[in-house]
């Protein structure tokens, strides 16, 4: 007595994912923060006031109306300055995983489509670019570019295209063998065209998923690159640098390493929870 | 047999050696900026520079500055640091024990832990242990060991303030080292505040590092120990009379173990490189802590030095891996 | 004579994801102490879950239903845990179907044989592996000093099945279930190892079930017989009497299925569809029964 019910739009499915729904509301919470950040801060984030220097949050005797969370060493407001970070991290996210996942994608269909020899020099230079550390990889390849976020993306892209070339090239294996493709060889489209026409799109939904996670992945490495002192310079609001000054004073301002802290945890989390979400909606036999 | 095995295992480690030493020195004479400018500062004069250039042989080609360091390498010179200007091999010999006692504790923990995990998780299959087991795993993975490392910091630092988030050892005591290996030497030297104080320094860090090996680790061998205990030998144990516990622990772990140890053997090198962070993170003196000054500071020497280290490091790791996997698995051992 | 075991009115389901699906309709088997006892049918009658049960290896999802397992006076159903497994290895034991998986890849031989002496004989290590070299040498393997230090790999397949018999033995146990034990080897080292199983039968008295599909090996081994299809026994008898006269129209089917080369003429015919469709609806009729019986 089984029903055929016409299959449910992908809108309805993902509103009734939780955790897709979790992720897109951190997604678009963080979007939100950014774009509004202007507003949002109460104050300047680059704005210095030594007679404010570790002030408390409000709710303390010595708390301050105005500044919240209490402020850092140089008397900056610690809720500006990771308003402002989320900035930073979002661009990095959007940007680096972008390219990452533009680079793995082109890579991993020539690996997949045309195998042989092209499949063989990729996969081996996926194969051994994923056994080292991410960490000392990005550290590294700073050291070589240079220090700043142009620097940090471009690390993030060389170490994680992978992530993209590995599964795409897979995919399109599969997606080769199967009818529609060959029958696209028969009615005589091109290899290009095959490529962009045929197999492409159905690698998107696929793609989405990667994206997602791999934007968490982004933020984790610049705020570790920034923490380090490697990206942006380091009186520029990031998560990376407050979580470094909120390291240093950690028993003065606590909540200059809390708040960051937590919006990280939130990010990835979240970006974590809408990409595991979002495979669930799209193929959901493969479960995990 | 299998000691050749093994020792053509390690030979063959060698041409990768070559090659990262080969790939390191280009990568990092392509590097911008000239590190004698930065090491000078603005009061230098020309000759100052160009004499500190041939100092460290920056002055000639390219080629014959690698066949000069090839040299060197092979007669186990590092060169000397350009900032700290003290010999490379000297400071990675004085740091690497620190970072290899916490390595070897983060380990020690995620293995033991880990294996627990995957033990429990097993005898208890479809129940509530294994669910919870399961979703402790989930979170354990889906957050970065970076992250972990912080929020420890965070609750166990300040919000109740019980655990020591900074050094290696508590300033006031005080204890002069030969090896710097301080845990077990200050054990065989009878100074067991100093390893307790050690121990106690090392367990946030060495948590923190041990968490993703052993989520990743205990996800695997649970899994392949459900499918070891549905094998004909685990039936005919059980039919023997054990019960499901030595089954697991008697027949399937061992089995278990060998795609676990394979399947993991990634995660450990990742291990060893988030040590680079988290030793930054816990102002541990260690290799890691050094790495990241020495890129501030673009001090070539020691950069490559360091990375060579963490080189031999990873092959080490990898044979050893290797080896575990020929003590376990009897029919390798005649391959 | 005594039967060592009695098994009534044993049923036995399958459930899955809110299936369920009967296995064992009301089994009814005694095995006297001393003889060897086979069980046939066609893959898929019940025969190994049978086994299985009195095992306790049943897969997750069996269930049993009701019915008793009454081994020397006791219900083995009804016993504690620790007490079944005190039983299991020193009364009874198994010799299992495939000797390629039945033994553990990653343990020597005399470690694998060494676990029901050091666990039910109290045994310490050093007399377990003595013991386990005599045991070697009763099932006739060559060089059993050496045979205790290798792995099951170095062995082959009659070996290990020699292994699995010494091991079923080693206790000197009251009942043996062998589950389509010389299934995997081919004939003539099948025709080996039936003949050693029998020698320690008679040695030790040991009952044996014995499982098989194939009336041949039955001929050769067992006292007795009962045939199984559709979770039900047909009919149980002696093994002289079912080959000269089968009561049950199965039987006689099967007979006439089984390749005989005793008599000049090989009369091979396949059981009918019709029979066997006979006996499934008899078997739907069965739960038709309880389901009415529960309800009522």
């Amino acid at each position: 007595m089984v029903n055929v019910r016409p299959d449910p739009s992908f809108v309805y499915r993902i509103c009734h994912e939780p955790r897709a729904v979790f992720g897109l509301f951190v997604l678009c919470v963080l979007t939100v923060i950014a774009l509004t950040a202007p507003w949002l801060a109460p104050h300047d984030p680059l704005e210095q006031d030594l007679l404010y220097s570790f002030l408390p949050p409000t709710w303390y005797p010595q708390g301050e109306g105005s500044y919240l969370l209490g402020t850092d060493n140089l008397g900056r407001d610690i809720i500006s300055r990771t308003v402002y970070g989320t900035r930073i991290a979002l661009v990095v996210a959007v940007v680096a995983a972008s390219l990452a996942c533009l680079l793995g994608t082109v890579l991993g269909l020539l690996a997949g489509y045309f195998g042989g020899k092209v499949d063989l020099v990729i996969s081996r230079v996926v194969d051994i670019w994923m056994s080292f550390p991410a960490v000392l990889l990005s550290i590294v390849l700073v050291a070589v570019i240079g220090a700043g976020l142009h620097a940090v993306i471009i690390a993030i892209v060389i170490i994680d295209w992978t992530r993209f070339c590995r599964v795409v090239r897979a995919e399109t294996m599969v997606q080769k063998e199967l009818d529609y493709v060959a029958s696209g060889v028969t009615i005589g489209l091109s290899r290009i065209q095959l490529l962009l026409n045929e197999i492409l799109p159905n690698l998107v939904p696929l793609l989405i998923v990667l994206l997602s996670m791999e934007m968490g992945i982004a933020i984790v490495v610049e705020t570790i690159l920034s923490f380090v002192g490697l990206s942006v310079a380091s009186d520029t609001p990031s998560w990376g640098n407050l979580i470094q000054e909120g390291r240093q004073y950690i028993h003065q301002v606590p909540w200059l390493l809390g708040l960051p802290v937590f919006c990280l945890i939130f990010s990835v989390v979240g970006l974590n929870a809408l990409g595991d979400g979002l495979k669930q909606v799209i193929d959901p036999v493969s479960r995990r | 047999m299998t000691t050749r095995y093994l020792l053509n295992r390690l030979l063959l480690a060698l041409p990768t050696l070559f090659g990262v030493v080969t790939v390191v020195f280009i990568l990092l004479r392509v590097v911008p900026g000239d590190p004698i400018a930065m090491m000078t500062g603005p009061g230098a004069t020309p000759e100052d520079i160009q004499h500190l250039r041939a100092h460290y042989g920056l002055d000639r080609s390219l080629s014959a500055q690698f066949v000069i360091y090839l040299g060197q390498l092979a007669m186990g010179d590092l060169g000397t640091s350009i900032s700290l200007r003290q010999d490379v091999g000297e400071l990675i010999l004085g740091r690497l024990p620190v970072t290899l006692e916490l390595t070897v504790f983060a380990m020690l923990i995620a293995i033991g832990c880990g294996v627990c995990l995957a033990i429990v998780g097993s005898y208890w299959r479809s129940r509530w242990p294994e669910a919870i087991i399961d979703s402790v795993i989930g979170i354990i993975v889906a957050i970065p060991d970076f992250l972990w490392a912080l929020a420890f910091i965070l609750i166990l630092g300040v919000v109740i303030p019980v655990m020591p988030i900074f050094g290696r050892l508590d300033l006031a005591l005080e204890y002069q080292s030969y090896t710097e290996f301080y845990l077990i030497e200050s054990a065989l030297r009878g100074r067991f505040d100093v390893t307790g104080s050690v121990l106690w320094h090392m367990i946030l860090p060495g948590v923190a590092l041990a968490l993703p090996l052993m989520a990743v680790g205990a996800r695997v061998l649970k899994s392949s120990l459900n499918v070891e205990m549905t094998q004909d030998y685990a039936a005919l144990a059980h039919t023997k009379g054990f019960s499901r516990l030595q089954v697991i622990l008697k027949e399937a772990l061992r089995n278990a173990l060998i795609p676990a140890v394979t399947l993991t053997g990634v995660q450990l090198t990742f291990l060893i490189g988030g040590t680079v962070l988290i030793e930054r993170i816990f102002g541990y003196p260690g290799l890691g802590n050094m790495a990241i000054d020495a890129v501030i500071n673009r001090d070539l020497p020691l950069i490559q030095g360091i990375i060579i280290t963490f080189a031999i490091i990873f092959i080490l790791v990898n044979f050893l891996i290797d080896l575990i996997n020929t003590i376990l698995n009897p029919r390798l051992r005649d391959g | 004579m005594s039967a060592i075991l009695k098994i009534s009115q044993l049923s036995l389901c399958l459930r899955y994801a809110g299936i369920s699906e009967r296995i064992l309709r009301g089994i009814s088997l005694a095995i006297d102490s001393g003889e060897v006892h086979g069980l046939v049918g066609e893959s898929g009658a019940g025969k190994s879950i049978l086994g299985q049960t009195i095992l306790d290896i049943l897969p997750r999802i069996a269930v049993i239903e009701s019915g008793t397992i009454d081994f020397d006076g006791q219900n083995l159903l009804r016993l504690a845990p620790t007490q079944r497994r005190g039983l299991l290895g020193s009364e009874i034991a198994l010799i299992p179907q495939d000797p390629m998986t039945a033994l553990n890849p990653v343990r020597r031989i005399g470690q694998q044989l060494a676990d029901t002496l050091v666990l039910h004989l109290k045994l310490n290590r050093k007399d377990a592996l003595d013991r386990a070299c005599e045991l070697l040498e009763e099932v006739r393997i060559k060089h059993p000093r050496r045979a205790l230090r290798q792995y099951p790999h170095e062995l082959s397949g009659g070996m290990r099945q020699r292994v699995l018999i010494a091991i079923a033995f080693s206790c000197k146990p009251r009942l043996i279930v062998a589950d389509e034990s010389t299934t995997a080897l081919d004939v003539s080292v099948q025709r080996q190892i039936l003949r050693l199983i029998r020698e320690l039968q008679v040695s030790s008295g040991t009952s044996i079930l014995f499982i098989t599909h194939d009336l041949g090996v039955v001929a050769k081994i067992c006292d007795r017989v009962s045939i199984i299809h559709s979770g039900r026994i047909l009919e149980s008898d002696a093994v002289k009497r079912i080959f000269s006269m089968p009561e049950h129209e199965y039987t006689r089917a099967l007979l006439k299925a089984t390749p005989r080369y005793d008599h000049g003429k090989h009369q091979f015919r396949p059981i009918p569809k019709a029979l066997i469709s006979t006996l499934q609806l008899e078997a739907k009729e069965y739960d038709r029964r309880i389901r009415d019986s529960v309800d009522a």
